[in-house]
């Protein structure tokens, strides 16, 4: 069972729907693909594997932009959004950007004025009347993405082997070396067999585009034209093992 | 450290760095970092893309992290950059269905990150132990102060009860002036006060209050 004030709102909601949903599908563990039911998560990743990006991180920023476009407007008030963020002192470097992205909207610009104006004069008290400098507490949005990607990553896991997902998975960008790594890590035995497979074809395709980029570099190959892929590859592989979105 | 020792050492290079970035705006320690680590890049990709060392660590760390990944990727050199993933990639490809890709140590620290934090821990020691000086103390004083976590780093190695009292107050003052100019935004969105004109403090108050909390994303 989750904690009350992590999630709230409509957020708690959705993860809660995906709680029970995954729930039901550990009874079903052993049953074969077809008796598995497919439900909007399904077709949302199918949806997602058609982007230029790792499903899982594409899915987690969008989730956490989405929040926050709903959280900075609208649940400014609420104490279960706010509560989190007195005790982290608002979030963490790397999520600070979404918030820096989300203030060229002159009303979420808005929301984290007041947000911040708060969490300053806690500061301040805590400088001033109790002479310490505060210490900082977990980020509420990385507990946030961590659940989010842990959901996206069993959802992967349980339909790996499903005939239509692999099939899109194939010609997808496939998942980055981080996601990889974590859903290889915690699978049972020989159950992400495919995903490695794909895997190891999708890196060979980044190794070719890489390798035809460094030999069209060469003054004896300068008049060969180079393809987009190509010509983007060295960026694809830096994405792709460090977990950096696209999009 | 509470300066003792260091206070009798002479001005180094890094000294003036930091001297120099009390200057600019914002906190001193992040603006060094920013150049730091934006010369490590660059440095990276002129001269050190053959240097054995090197790469022998971005493969066992299997690259950068996400922060310093987009640091590279903001670099000219894209050439630099795809003989180096290029091999990364190459010795990873057999790894993925051996039982050392399972394994904890599989991936090590991004060099970069760990590059960042020694110079960190330089700057803020030769802050602690500089900080007796009129001349630092003043250009402290006169500059927007230092961001909370490097304030928490500095903070922990002063052990002088005034000097600590000090810096606190300085803090405090700087971080009051951010919200009185966050107040001032908040307070022109209203409908009543719309035609009144944002002060640059407060069109900026967002950004420097974010900056104050987390420091620069480098």
């Amino acid at each position: 069972m989750r904690s009350s004030n992590r999630f709230y709102g409509w957020e708690e909601r959705l993860i809660d729907g995906f709680v029970s949903f995954f729930s039901r599908i550990g009874e079903h563990a052993d049953d074969t693909v077809a008796e598995r039911p497919k439900f909007v998560g399904f077709t949302d990743l199918m949806e997602v594997l058609g982007k230029p990006s790792c499903p899982v991180c594409y899915i987690a920023h969008r989730s956490l932009r989405a929040f926050l476009s709903v959280a900075l407007i609208e649940q400014l008030t609420v104490p279960e959004f706010r509560e989190p963020l007195r005790l982290s002192l608002g979030y963490c470097r790397r999520h600070s950007e979404y918030i820096r992205s989300a203030m060229r909207n002159r009303l979420k610009a808005m929301g984290v004025a007041i947000i911040y104006e708060d969490l300053l004069d806690h500061v301040r008290e805590s400088l001033s009347m109790q002479q310490t400098v505060p210490t900082v507490q977990g980020c509420p949005l990385c507990v946030l993405q961590t659940d989010i990607e842990q959901y996206s990553l069993q959802l992967i896991g349980d339909y790996c082997n499903d005939p239509e997902f692999q099939k899109r998975y194939e010609i997808s960008h496939g998942l980055c070396f981080p996601h990889l790594r974590k859903i290889v890590v915690k699978a049972k035995n020989g159950r992400t067999a495919f995903l490695v497979q794909a895997q190891q074809k999708i890196m060979g395709k980044h190794l070719h585009d890489l390798a035809e980029f460094i030999r069209k570099h060469d003054y004896r190959n300068a008049g060969e034209r180079m393809s987009e892929a190509e010509g983007s590859s060295w960026k694809s592989a830096v994405r792709f093992l460090a977990g950096v979105e696209s999009a | 450290m509470s300066g003792g020792k260091l206070h009798k050492q002479e001005k180094s290079l890094t000294y003036h760095e930091l001297f120099d970035a009390l200057k600019a705006k914002g906190c001193p320690v992040c603006t060094v970092l920013v150049h730091v680590m934006q010369a490590y890049m660059a440095n990276l990709l002129y001269e050190n893309v053959n240097d054995v060392a090197l790469r022998e660590r971005l493969r066992r760390s299997k690259g950068f992290c996400d922060v310093h990944a987009n640091l590279l990727m903001a670099q000219a050199d894209h050439f630099g950059i795809a003989v180096m993933y290029e091999d990364i990639l190459r010795t990873m490809l057999d790894d993925l269905n051996a039982a050392q890709f399972r394994q904890d140590d599989y991936v090590e620290e991004c060099p970069a990150c760990a590059y960042r934090n020694e110079r960190e821990d330089i700057y803020i020691a030769t802050l602690a132990g500089h900080i007796h000086d009129g001349e630092i103390r003043a250009a402290l004083a006169a500059s927007d102060g230092l961001c909370l976590p490097h304030l928490g780093q500095l903070f922990h190695r002063v052990h002088d009860e005034d000097l600590r009292r000090e810096l606190l107050d300085l803090h405090a003052s700087r971080v009051a002036a951010t919200g009185k100019d966050l107040a001032g935004f908040v307070r022109k969105q209203d409908i009543r006060h719309k035609d009144e004109a944002l002060t640059p403090g407060e069109q900026s108050a967002c950004d420097r209050a974010i900056d104050f909390m987390v420091g620069k994303n480098v």
